[in-house]
């Protein structure tokens, strides 16, 4: 492993910002992967896959909109880059090439 | 509507907030506010808030792993392995968490290791911890009035007549004290007293206490219901008053509120209740169930009667010095205040002087020294505990070396490594304190219920902050002090021969065990000191019971106190009459042998006191005769109690109904002014210079009336009726206690029968303070007794404590020396030879602690002379047969493994290789 290697977190975050499109920023991204993983996400954990995927480059961040809901305090949102896109084909191409063809037995044994 | 906004918790935003990068801070408070207003919406602010909190520990170990796995290049999924250094504040408060879960992990993986080592210090610091509770509780702790600083027990010197201190007050120089002092705000005077209580069902005589007007207002307490005593209840012919204790209202009352103003009857006499004292009141050290004023009358007040306790309150910053100074100047203007009594001769004679110390010494009394000794034996205990511990801790240090030394290769420190390795001990500690915590609650509850009743402010004695945090800070320490060995020997290891020995035994390096023996001959050195105290204590107690004390078979005799009130027999000598008739009326009694009376019995603490002129012997001018101890008694005391007459005769009841001017004296009476017991017969002996001469009709033998401990006492017994003494025609005293010997005694059917006795002579009379003489013989020795139990305790636990250590290190040493003994073996050695070279190593551990031992218990033994009786504090005998036991014990302790190792294989010991 490396540090380049991409976690499964780190994986699902970039997903998660890859499909809140504009919208992506700390809360909605905890929401959209609490409501399509089912699991309870810690904004600690968020927060810090967040910081790895900039500081690898594969997110990118902008500050915006400060709301009283918020106390006053900005939003950062994020955005996946070239580099983060290319990064998710490759994870995904490589997902797909080891499920494609899995055989029907073994796929039983894993439910 | 819009709600208002709640707002999230504040320092623990402040607290993620300083976890975070300056630039990451603002957006990720904001999203952390936006997700806790969704919270509040939803369920609720509180909910919200732990939410809140509940994210500071998740931020707390994410932002810890995460920077650990940071400085190792690790991805998220990797394990984290061995946390690096970083000095943010931050990062530190991580390590250290991180650092305790992994204690309390190693702790938990070795539940043998941690449950022996926490025992160990549960016991050493449960022991301390209770030990320290009474301590405080006694000794430290103010007393519960109002500004007690400024309370003192008001006590005179005389040494003329041997008194150093301690000599009471008169009302004489109460009242002067109270006119014409400079330094106090008021002066307090009181006596303990027992009353008899009628009309609230069978007749009782109950503990209660004579006070002045200004003693109660002195210490500061108002009374739960109605008044304090004033200066017209103080004054006699106005109306007699009585306060109540809050025990005694409940109990005998029903703690019925509508009794003040009703009549209680006291001693025959009915009196006022004016006011009942709250709960949590004791005066002093006793808890007396009525008070009662004195009613003095000034005008009949003469220099004499010296009975009384004075107490006092300071004005703001006078010092002691300046009290005992303004005292000195007042004791000269008693005589002219009071011309009629004692002269200026007598007191000159006496050297009267002052003895103001603070109040509280007056409560606590000696059981100070008793106190100190017993928490310096704990604290003993307390360190061979740690001490023990300790060499659990190396044994189990030398077996991680090769984990310190892979930690220090991918860059731990040695401050990581000490750190770890403390928190380590100092966690086990804590866990050893809580443990000891839970010993010393049930210990206290234990020891209070038994109640050593001797024991000052036993019913105060309560677990309190103060005591938490001793045991928080011994915990710590003790923590501290047994972590602190393997820190040392291994905090900084030799990387390479750690990892070269692959962490297997080896008998490299002698310097190795060095501190494993050095904590075993401590041990050893401490546990002796512990049982050579004790064993001093135990031929104290022995020699104590060896003393004849002036009586015989002391369980065969019950005792009991009866006081005849003036209202129920107004007549003095009438009331002798009634004693009379009431002690021949026990005497019937099936199974009683003897029954007889006296003013107070040996040893049971009432006492009277006069100085005793001796016809023949003049005293030198200006010097006042000695003091002795006066009892006025019945007939066949001496038979009763089993002391026996020495020469002449006793008491008989023609010298009673005569009031014939006839004494018997103790032995050490006697041999004081002439050679030999009979030859003190005809002598004769007077109170006063003035009054008849008594004849010496009897020497009996000596008896220890104030205990064994302070030698025999000197007394004088006079016929329970006496004529012209101490300023009356006839004296006699109304209460007396009675013995009686039966061989039913201890059975209720003998108290039964006694009661019926006392009874048919007259049904109101209560009968006070049953208990046999053997109870007032234990009383008087419960200090020793009391000393003796507890470093018996401790030094037991001591011994357990040495013996194992001793085991468990020649034990260690004979595994990790098992290929040597294979080796020897194989080279010809014989059994015998290898296990004498064990036991020899356990005889110099064992040899070099008693030696060491001996020293300190020759100093640290001298602290406790006070409290050894017919015993030197270096009694040979007693350091000789502890030395040889102590050793004895320890080389049977080296005895098991030595056999294990002469059971040693060569062939199975070397193939370990």
């Amino acid at each position: 492993m490396n540090r380049t290697s991409l976690g499964e977190f780190e994986h699902l975050i970039l997903l998660a910002v890859l499909r809140l499109g504009d919208d992506a920023y700390g809360v909605s991204i905890i929401d959209e992967l609490e409501k399509r993983t089912g699991r309870e996400i810690s904004q600690a954990a968020t927060y810090i896959g967040l910081k790895r995927l900039r500081e690898k480059g594969l997110l990118d961040s902008r500050l915006a909109d400060p709301s009283p809901e918020r106390g006053e305090r900005a939003r950062r949102y994020f955005r996946v880059t070239d580099l983060g896109a290319d990064r998710l084909r490759e994870s995904a191409g490589a997902l797909f090439a080891m499920w494609d063809g899995l055989d029907p037995a073994l796929r039983e044994r894993i439910g | 509507m819009t709600p208002v906004l709640a707002r999230p918790p504040a320092v623990a935003a402040t607290i993620i907030g300083r976890l975070l990068p300056v630039s990451e801070r603002e957006d990720t408070l904001g999203d952390l506010d936006e997700r806790f207003h969704r919270r509040a919406e939803r369920s609720g602010v509180g909910s919200a808030r732990r939410w809140y909190w509940e994210q500071v520990f998740i931020f707390l170990t994410r932002i810890a792993k995460e920077s650990v796995r940071r400085r190792f290049n690790l991805s998220p999924a990797d394990p984290i392995p061995m946390p690096g250094r970083r000095n943010s504040w931050s990062n530190q408060t991580m390590l250290i968490l991180q650092d305790l879960r992994y204690a309390v992990r190693t702790l938990r993986k070795q539940p043998l290791f941690s449950s022996v080592a926490i025992a160990t210090l549960a016991l050493g610091i449960g022991a301390t911890a209770s030990v320290f509770t009474v301590v405080n509780s006694v000794l430290l702790r103010p007393l519960p009035y109002e500004d007690p600083e400024g309370l003192v027990g008001v006590w005179h010197s005389a040494p003329g007549i041997g008194f150093d201190g301690y000599l009471n007050q008169a009302p004489a120089t109460h009242y002067t004290y109270r006119e014409e002092s400079r330094v106090f705000e008021d002066v307090g005077m009181w006596d303990d007293q027992q009353f008899a209580i009628t009309g609230l069902g069978e007749p009782e005589q109950v503990q209660g206490m004579y006070l002045t007007d200004g003693t109660l207002p002195i210490l500061g307490v108002t009374p739960l219901l109605g008044r304090v005593f004033n200066a017209e209840d103080d004054t006699p012919g106005t109306t007699e008053t009585v306060i109540l204790s809050y025990g005694y209202w409940q109990s005998r009352l029903g703690g019925d509120p509508r009794v003040i103003g009703t009549a209680l009857t006291v001693d025959g006499r009915p009196r006022e209740i004016i006011g009942v004292m709250s709960p949590d009141f004791r005066f002093l050290r006793s808890d007396p169930a009525v008070f009662l004023p004195f009613r003095f009358d000034r005008s009949q007040i003469t220099v004499g009667d010296w009975s009384y306790q004075g107490l006092a309150r300071l004005r703001p910053g006078v010092t002691l010095e300046q009290a005992n100074a303004d005292v000195a100047r007042m004791i000269p203007l008693v005589l002219e205040k009071f011309p009629r009594g004692m002269g200026i001769a007598t007191l000159q004679a006496w050297q009267l002087g002052p003895d103001v110390h603070p109040l509280m010494s007056d409560v606590v009394g000696d059981i100070g020294t008793v106190l100190w000794v017993v928490m310096g034996t704990v604290s003993i205990v307390l360190l061979i505990a740690c001490a023990n511990v300790a060499n659990l801790f190396l044994v189990r240090a030398e077996g991680r070396q090769q984990e310190v030394a892979i930690r220090t290769a991918i860059g731990a420190g040695r401050r990581h490594i000490v750190r770890a390795l403390l928190l380590e001990s100092v966690t086990l500690g804590l866990l050893g304190g809580i443990a000891g915590l839970g010993l010393a609650h049930v210990g206290i509850r234990a020891f209070v219920s038994m109640g050593p009743q001797q024991l000052p402010r036993i019913a105060d004695i309560t677990i309190e902050p103060t005591v938490l945090m001793f045991t928080l800070g011994i915990s710590v320490f003790s923590g501290l002090l047994f972590g602190l060995f393997p820190v040392l020997r291994y905090g900084s290891p030799d990387l390479v021969a750690a990892l070269k020995e692959g962490g297997r035994g080896s008998d490299v390096g002698k310097d190795r065990h060095r501190a494993r023996n050095g904590l075993v001959i401590s041990q050893v050195a401490l546990a002796l000191v512990l049982i050579v105290a004790s064993g001093l204590m135990m031929r104290s107690f022995v020699a104590l019971r060896r003393v004849y004390p002036g009586f015989e078979r002391p369980s065969e005799v019950l005792t009991v106190r009866i006081d005849i009130p003036s209202a129920e027999v107004p007549d003095r000598v009438a009331a002798a009459g009634t004693h009379e008739r009431i002690v021949q009326r026990i005497q019937q009694v099936p199974g009683v042998t003897a029954a007889a009376f006296s003013s107070s019995l040996t040893m049971d603490g009432w006492d009277s006191n006069g100085g005793m002129y001796v016809d023949g012997f003049p005293l030198p001018a200006g010097t006042a005769p000695p003091v002795r101890r006066l009892k006025w008694i019945s007939p066949d005391y001496f038979e009763t109690m089993g002391n026996p007459i020495l020469a002449g005769r006793g008491i008989t009841w023609s010298d009673v109904h005569t009031m014939a001017p006839v004494v018997v004296v103790t032995e050490n009476f006697a041999r004081e002014y002439w050679s030999d017991p009979p030859e003190a017969i005809g002598n004769r002996i007077r109170e006063n210079p003035y009054h008849p001469w008594r004849e010496i009709v009897g020497v009996v033998g000596n008896v220890y009336d104030e205990g064994i401990q302070d030698g025999p006492t000197t007394v004088v017994y006079w016929p329970a009726v006496v004529e012209t003494f101490w300023g009356s025609d006839i004296f006699t005293r109304r209460p007396m206690a009675y013995a009686i010997r039966s061989t039913r005694t201890g059975t209720t059917g003998l108290l039964d029968d006694v009661r019926r006795a006392v009874w048919s002579v007259n049904p109101n009379l209560p009968l006070a303070n049953v208990q046999t003489l053997q109870e007032i013989y234990d009383f008087s020795m419960i200090r020793t007794s009391f000393t003796m139990v507890l470093l018996g305790i401790a030094a037991g636990v001591a011994l357990l404590l040495g013996t194992v250590g001793i085991y468990g290190v020649i034990s260690y040493i004979v595994s990790q020396r098992t290929r040597e003994i294979g080796v020897r073996m194989a080279l010809g050695a014989r059994e015998a030879d290898v296990s004498r070279m064990v036991l020899r190593h356990g005889f110099v551990l064992a040899g070099s602690g008693v030696a060491v031992g001996l020293v300190a218990a020759l100093g640290l033994t001298r602290l406790m002379s006070a409290l050894l009786f017919g015993v030197d504090p270096v009694d040979l005998v007693t350091y000789g047969v502890v030395s040889v036991g102590l050793a004895s014990i320890a080389l049977l302790a080296s005895y098991l493994p030595a056999r294990r190792a002469a059971g040693v294989d060569p062939v199975e010991a070397l193939r370990w290789e």
